[in-house]
């Protein structure tokens, strides 16, 4: 656990720094989200109309755009977030065997005692 | 002797305590059921924001931890020179270890979810803006907790030493919460806190719902867990030295 944690802090330290590099002023267009809203129902295009169906692909290409490039950030986070949970989770069932390990010490040692006493 | 059977040791679990870990499980994968199935895809960011359920519940749970630790920390730090609440500073001091360790672990799960959430949104990982900042600044602080506690030692030093130090965490935990408000500047959403407009749709709404109630059983779950590890592992070690002494004196 120590070694993890200390691992850990180096990895994210050196990250850290490597992020501070790469940091940049955010784009003033961008503003600050204050409500989450879903995709708005786009009627269906009109296949006897030109101009529908070339908005159409238009819109449905820029969703494919931006999904494209964000779909990939999505994975890596879920993935992340699962990872990070089951390292956790094996760490502590690491740290639960060597409860058991040292139980099962203290139970010998104490047989050994209880056998010495009753010798007596 | 006695015939009646022996009560069994408070850091042993109880019978259903597998049972509810695997109701946790069943949760957590319907909470993720919600969020790719159920909930609709953002207008402006599409796909992505989907981050945003486990983000911010992570978020959420991370500052209630780090803030808990903090009390309970006081609480020892207080009650420990009482005469008489010895036994309690010393729950209160492996509780707040337990939230520690957890909340660090979820504290992590936000600044790596975060940033991946970030570059697609802002077209940039990382920005120093106050809650940003104040996060990974909080992360450290209680990273700084369980270096002080994993080397630090189980004897009452070390333990006053780290409850110091988590103090601090209570005070960072809820400026994270009122930087936003607090410091104007920055991008950071704000949508279901403060002055946020919340989400648009029902389905969204359950789905957060869902996955908030999922992630805090399953904090609680954690730290519950952790902190029967660690009263074991505080009576194996006062055994050992009752043991120590028995086995000198035979």
């Amino acid at each position: 656990m120590r070694a993890l944690i200390s691992v850990f802090l180096t990895v994210w330290l050196s990250l850290s720094l490597a992020t501070v590099a790469q940091a940049q002023d955010t784009p003033p267009e961008v503003q600050r989200p204050t409500s989450f809203g879903a995709g708005a129902e786009v009627k269906a295009a009109d296949p006897n109309d030109p101009h529908s169906m070339l908005l159409e692909c238009d819109r449905q290409l820029d969703a494919c755009t931006r999904d494209g490039i964000g779909v990939p950030y999505l994975a890596a986070a879920y993935m992340a977030l699962w990872t990070i949970l089951l390292a956790f989770l094996l760490l502590v069932r690491r740290g639960q065997s060597q409860l058991e390990g040292d139980l099962a010490e203290m139970e010998a040692r104490l047989r050994e005692v209880e056998g010495g006493g009753s010798d007596h | 002797m006695s015939d009646a059977p022996a009560p069994r040791p408070t850091s042993q679990p109880g019978p259903s305590f597998p049972y509810v870990g695997l109701g946790v499980s069943a949760g957590l994968l319907g909470s993720l059921y919600l969020v790719f199935f159920h909930a609709q895809a953002e207008a402006l960011m599409g796909e992505v924001y989907r981050i945003f359920y486990f983000h911010v519940s992570s978020a959420m749970g991370a500052l209630l931890l780090f803030f808990g630790a903090s009390l309970m920390s006081i609480t020892y730090l207080a009650m420990g020179s009482i005469s008489g609440m010895h036994g309690l500073a010393r729950r209160a001091d492996r509780l707040a270890w337990s939230m520690a360790e957890v909340g660090v672990v979820f504290g992590v799960i936000v600044l790596v979810t975060g940033p991946l959430w970030a570059k697609p949104a802002w077209g940039t990982f990382w920005t120093w803006e106050p809650r940003l900042t104040l996060t990974l600044l909080i992360v450290f602080l209680f990273i700084g907790y369980l270096v002080v506690r994993g080397y630090g030692g189980t004897d009452e030093i070390g333990r006053r030493i780290s409850a110091g130090i988590a103090v601090i965490g209570g005070p960072a935990a809820y400026l994270v919460h009122i930087a936003v408000e607090l410091w104007q500047g920055g991008n950071h959403p704000q949508v279901v806190t403060g002055k946020g407009q919340g989400l648009a749709t029902p389905e969204m709404e359950l789905t957060f719902g869902v996955t908030i109630a999922c992630v805090f059983v399953f904090l609680a779950y954690l730290v519950h867990s952790r902190y029967r590890a660690h009263t074991a592992r505080e009576r194996l070690e006062d055994l050992f030295l009752d043991l120590s002494d028995l086995e000198v004196k035979s």
